[in-house]
């Protein structure tokens, strides 16, 4: 080991992580009581206000890697790399036109597959499912990983066990509560994470003092102050894109779309992407101050939790504890809830059994969530490092899916296979450009083959499509009546 | 018979002297601090191309070790410079770590030692405690090219701003045929 020991004591990691599992799954089943439908569990009753919805797109998109990527960012890219991390939250306000058509076109929708299907046809929704469960996976598994790590090393739980608990946590409260206790526990997260950055920025800009800093930086590490670093200036777009390409398409934005009210869900993405934006730099501005702090950086990610401690003593390690911890369980939680309603409704019901009732489908969908979460368990336990580098080829391929979705939406004359073409031919070329070029060059060409594909299929050959297709029902899936045994009901 | 009490005599001075001077000398053996150990770096990690390390990447992580590990803690002592000579160094870590992440280093050659060092010791006495110092590590940086990173940056403002005409315009239209419709919905049928 390289050593810097755990910043907690192991027992108090354990007391931490037992409190809030108990709170989290007893809230989970609380919350799962309003569920009394499918529309309940999968889309929380399609009437979620303005003040979740902002929460729930607030603390989603705050994962453990903005709070330990983004310093990282920082540490890598300088200046320019603190501030291209914040770009994803482009894909929030750019998509809160889009949840805004997407509830108006689909009242009854469930899924982002269900709009591809119904959209653009069946070679489309294969190429999108496979994309769109790639990237979820890996995200999931990514997240299970960084917090079995983070866990190790902030308090010296065994990476097993604190994997292990994380997960149990989120499928438990996620099985009992479906998207209610996800959205709920969602706000209590976004409260929480926001305090908890704010808390820690504010004591340390107070006990350093910006030209402290600043010259700190410029006499140790002059590249991160450079305006023209190479590094910077290409993950600055390719960033922005990556970001954007995850929002338009994956199931965790739409669910969230199906579920608010309809005239909230454009504003609840804007406010969800202000309150998100100075987070990573408000965390990237703590990784630059490191050097003034008189820190040794051994690993760039921890880089956050080792400078809340320095200033903040015990009282930072227990709030940086929380702080990762709802980042982590925020989006475990959408993505089980998500990830299980897409592969629910697009390969279940769509694929095995479209004659299922409600009940039915929501105890599949209950499987599901089961099943998801012991998958990204068995692959997470051997801890294979380089499996959280497996999430970024995921960039070209939803780098791929921009153009598609928002064209789809809002063109009537989109060429259905060229929105094929589009998803396929991007995610090649971006995959050879992430493995020849750099992981900088992935996301960006990805989705400019995907803009001209799209551009070109639809000039040379438009086809018009009937909005009216998209406004899917599914009385097939209404419970049959029962009658009464002392007459008709 | 004088000569031979002389020569006792001298015999016993030089005894004597023998015996101060080993006594002396071992005093100051005692007194005397073992010898830290050496340290070198770890480098199996870094893209070495004969024996330097060539990257475009602005920061590096080094780690090191040392080649005998005493019972105390150790610890260790990493300096920079722009010379192999190590001429004005910036002392970058002093501390019981066995690595550091340096961000931010400018393109061009930078060379790094490591040593093991007395903790007891403050920085401005004799470091007579000190272990040798690490054959120096050199580490050349070269950024990608500007040309290509601004053509990058340039293709992805292009698909940005296409895609905000797009999500934007396609918006502000959606709203327009929604309007209407809403209105001859509304129209009592002609």
């Amino acid at each position: 080991m390289d050593y810097q020991s755990a910043i907690l004591p192991q027992n108090i990691g354990f007391i931490l992580l037992g409190i809030f599992s108990v709170i989290w799954v007893y809230l989970g089943v609380l919350w799962g009581r309003k569920a009394k439908n499918l529309d309940g569990f999968m889309v929380a009753g399609r009437n979620v206000g303005l003040a979740l919805g902002a929460a729930t797109a607030m603390a989603t998109w705050v994962t453990s890697n903005t709070t330990m990527l983004a310093p990282q960012f920082a540490l890598e890219l300088g200046i320019w790399g603190m501030l291209a991390y914040s770009t994803a939250a482009f894909g929030l306000f750019f998509f809160a036109p889009m949840a805004r058509r997407i509830r108006r076109l689909m009242p009854a929708g469930y899924t982002s597959g269900d709009f591809m299907r119904l959209r653009f046809g069946r070679p489309s929704w294969v190429v999108f499912l496979v994309i769109s469960l790639f990237y979820s996976v890996t995200w999931m598994i990514s997240m299970g990983m960084a917090g079995g790590l983070f866990l190790l090393a902030i308090a010296g739980i065994p990476y097993e066990v604190g994997m292990t608990t994380i997960l149990l946590v989120c499928v438990l409260y996620t099985l009992f509560g479906g998207l209610y206790a996800v959205i709920g526990t969602d706000f209590i997260q976004s409260v929480l994470i926001l305090l908890g950055v704010v808390i820690v920025g504010a004591v340390i800009y107070s006990k350093i003092e910006f030209e402290t800093a600043y010259a700190t930086v410029a006499a140790e590490q002059p590249a991160l102050l450079m305006v023209l670093l190479p590094a910077a200036i290409m993950a600055f777009f390719n960033n922005m894109l990556f970001g954007m390409g995850e929002i338009f398409h994956n199931n965790v934005w739409w669910s969230r779309a199906f579920a608010m009210r309809r005239n909230v869900a454009g504003k609840a993405y804007v406010l969800g992407g202000l309150f998100w934006l100075p987070i990573p730099i408000a965390v990237g501005f703590i990784a630059l101050t490191s050097g003034a702090l008189g820190i040794n950086v051994i690993r760039p990610d921890m880089v956050g939790p080792i400078a809340a401690t320095q200033v903040l003593g015990f009282a930072g390690g227990i709030l940086v504890f929380i702080v990762i911890f709802c980042s982590l369980a925020s989006s475990i939680d959408s993505l089980l809830a998500a990830t299980s309603d897409l592969i629910t409704e697009d390969i279940y019901r769509k694929g095995f059994n479209p004659e299922a009732k409600e009940s039915t489908v929501r105890r599949a969908n209950q499987i599901i969530i089961i099943g998801l979460g012991f998958l990204t368990w068995l692959i997470c336990l051997p801890n294979i490092g380089t499996l959280a580098v497996v999430l970024f080829f995921a960039g070209p391929m939803v780098g791929s899916a921009i153009w598609p979705v928002a064209a789809g939406l809002f063109w009537k004359r989109t060429n259905p296979l060229g929105a094929c073409a589009a998803m396929v031919l991007g995610s090649g070329v971006g995959l050879v450009f992430y493995f020849q070029v750099g992981w900088y060059s992935g996301s960006l060409t990805g989705a400019a083959v995907s803009m001209i594909t799209v551009l070109v299929t639809t000039w040379l050959a438009p086809k018009d499509f009937d909005w009216k297709i998209l406004h899917e029902t599914h009385p097939e899936m209404k419970e049959p009546k029962k009658v009464n045994q002392g007459g008709v009901s | 018979m004088r000569c031979f009490y002389y020569r006792f005599a001298d015999i016993k001075r030089s005894l004597l002297t023998c015996l101060l001077l080993a006594f002396g000398l071992s005093q100051m053996a005692g007194a005397a601090e073992p010898a830290r150990p050496e340290a070198a770096f770890r480098t199996n990690e870094l893209p070495m191309t004969d024996g330097r390390v060539e990257q475009v990447a602005s920061h590096l992580t080094l780690k090191w070790e040392a080649k005998e590990e005493p019972e105390d803690d150790l610890f260790f002592e990493l300096q920079q410079a722009e010379s192999p000579e190590f001429r004005d160094p910036l002392v970058r870590y002093r501390g019981p770590d066995r690595a550091s992440f340096l961000a931010g280093l400018p393109e061009g050659g930078h060379f790094f030692r490591v040593r093991t060092i007395d903790p007891a010791r403050d920085e401005d006495s004799p470091d007579g405690a000190a272990g040798p110092w690490s054959a120096p590590l050199e580490v050349v940086i070269e950024y990608q090219s500007l040309a290509f990173a601004v053509t990058l940056f340039g293709i992805g403002a292009v698909v940005f701003l296409a895609t905000l005409v797009l999500v934007v315009a396609g918006s502000i239209r959606a709203r327009r045929e929604e309007a209407l419709e809403e209105e001859s919905s509304d129209t009592p049928g002609r």
